[in-house]
């Protein structure tokens, strides 16, 4: 049995990513999911509402749902934790929305 | 601010002559310049006559403990030098174990890019002097400026490390997803040589967009302006080395403006 063996480009490109992640740009779409801005249009029920900021994601809402809905089944492959079943229960609501939308 | 790093993946091609002869004329143009001495070798730092060896802090400094963003601390490591404008961001030795120090850390190649940013206001320019090798020092480099030049001696060994600086650079803007332009400029280039003509010639064929269709010539004053701890065009501002670097400037400074207009365009 061989393992495939990283070459000197992957090394270099991997090497490259991990001095050049920018923490200041995570940091801040951390701070926008945790805490995102509310604007009217994407509130769907009292106490929830969508990611749509213009800060956070882009493009057609049906794309974003389509995210979502991607994200979620990703989400769902990890194992249990309290975190995952937080996110779960919190984006319930958003998934039955995005499973309707044409 | 305008910020150019002077990097090949080869040593001895002129980057800090390149360096110091640009800052020397943009000070005569009146900008204010910030030479920043990358190399742990610290050529650029003993250029001015300051010891890499026993400097109390330099660059290295700015590494740790988030001093990169402080910008009180970033203006006592500045050092003057002998012309008023320009001013040093020194090197030490130290910095030859920054890579050690810093294995495996994340975000550590975009250090110098957040301390420019702090001192955006005090500078026009500010010109990045680098090792000849892939680093995290080579990669700060790349990651803060706008714009590569890449001096290249006309020889047919420098066409090597040329390659693999173009190379180098293709994978920083792929992982920064993001467009860096570069120029190549010819050095050391002596039109008496068969090498040198040859060379020329290949890098035209090879890189017709990207070089810079001049070459600094060989040219001893820049030697004796090292000696004398002087900007080459403070030595002698009409030698051939100095008048050559003044064409380049005047390129540079256009691709810059075109790049800008381009920019506001869209």
């Amino acid at each position: 049995m061989s393992l495939e063996q990283p070459n000197n480009q992957t090394r270099i490109a991997g090497y490259l990513d991990m001095l050049l992640v920018d923490h200041s740009v995570w940091d801040e779409k951390l701070s926008l999911a945790i805490n995102p801005p509310i604007r009217p249009l994407d509130t769907v029920a009292p106490g929830h509402y969508l990611l749509t900021t213009e800060k956070f994601g882009s493009g057609h809402r049906v794309v974003k749902y389509t995210h979502l809905l991607n994200s979620l089944s990703i989400l769902n492959k990890l194992p249990s934790s309290r975190l995952k079943s937080e996110v779960l229960h919190r984006c319930l609501p958003l998934a039955a929305e995005a499973m309707l939308c044409d | 601010m305008r910020i150019w790093s002077i990097a090949n993946q080869k040593g001895g091609v002129g980057k800090t002559t390149s360096v110091v002869s640009l800052g020397g004329l943009l000070a005569e143009r009146g900008a204010r310049v910030l030479l920043i001495d990358l190399d742990p070798h610290g050529s650029l730092t003993s250029y001015f006559r300051y010891d890499p060896d026993s400097l109390e802090t330099s660059l290295y400094d700015l590494f740790f403990n988030q001093r990169g963003k402080d910008l009180d601390y970033i203006r006592k490591v500045i050092l003057p030098t002998s012309r008023k404008g320009v001013d040093l961001l020194p090197a030490t030795t130290a910095l030859a174990t920054l890579e050690r120090q810093v294995s495996g850390q994340d975000g550590m190649g975009l250090v110098l890019a957040k301390t420019l940013a702090q001192l955006w206001d005090d500078y026009d320019y500010a010109l990045i002097d680098t090792p000849p090798i892939l680093g995290v020092l080579l990669v700060n480099a790349l990651a803060a400026c706008q714009r590569l030049v890449i001096p290249t001696q006309t020889e047919h060994l420098a066409l090597k490390g040329l390659e693999r600086m173009v190379h180098t650079l293709k994978m920083v803007m792929s992982s920064q997803n993001r467009q860096l332009p570069y120029t190549i400029v010819p050095t050391l280039f002596d039109r008496r040589t068969q090498a040198s003509l040859t060379t020329l010639k290949e890098m035209r064929q090879l890189y017709p967009e990207h070089l810079w269709q001049e070459a600094i010539p060989i040219d001893t004053k820049f030697r004796d302006a090292s000696h004398e701890g002087l900007f080459p065009n403070e030595m002698d501002s009409l030698s051939r080395g100095v008048r050559a670097y003044r064409h380049l400037l005047t390129e540079l400074d256009s691709a810059e403006e075109l790049r800008h207009e381009s920019r506001t365009a869209k």
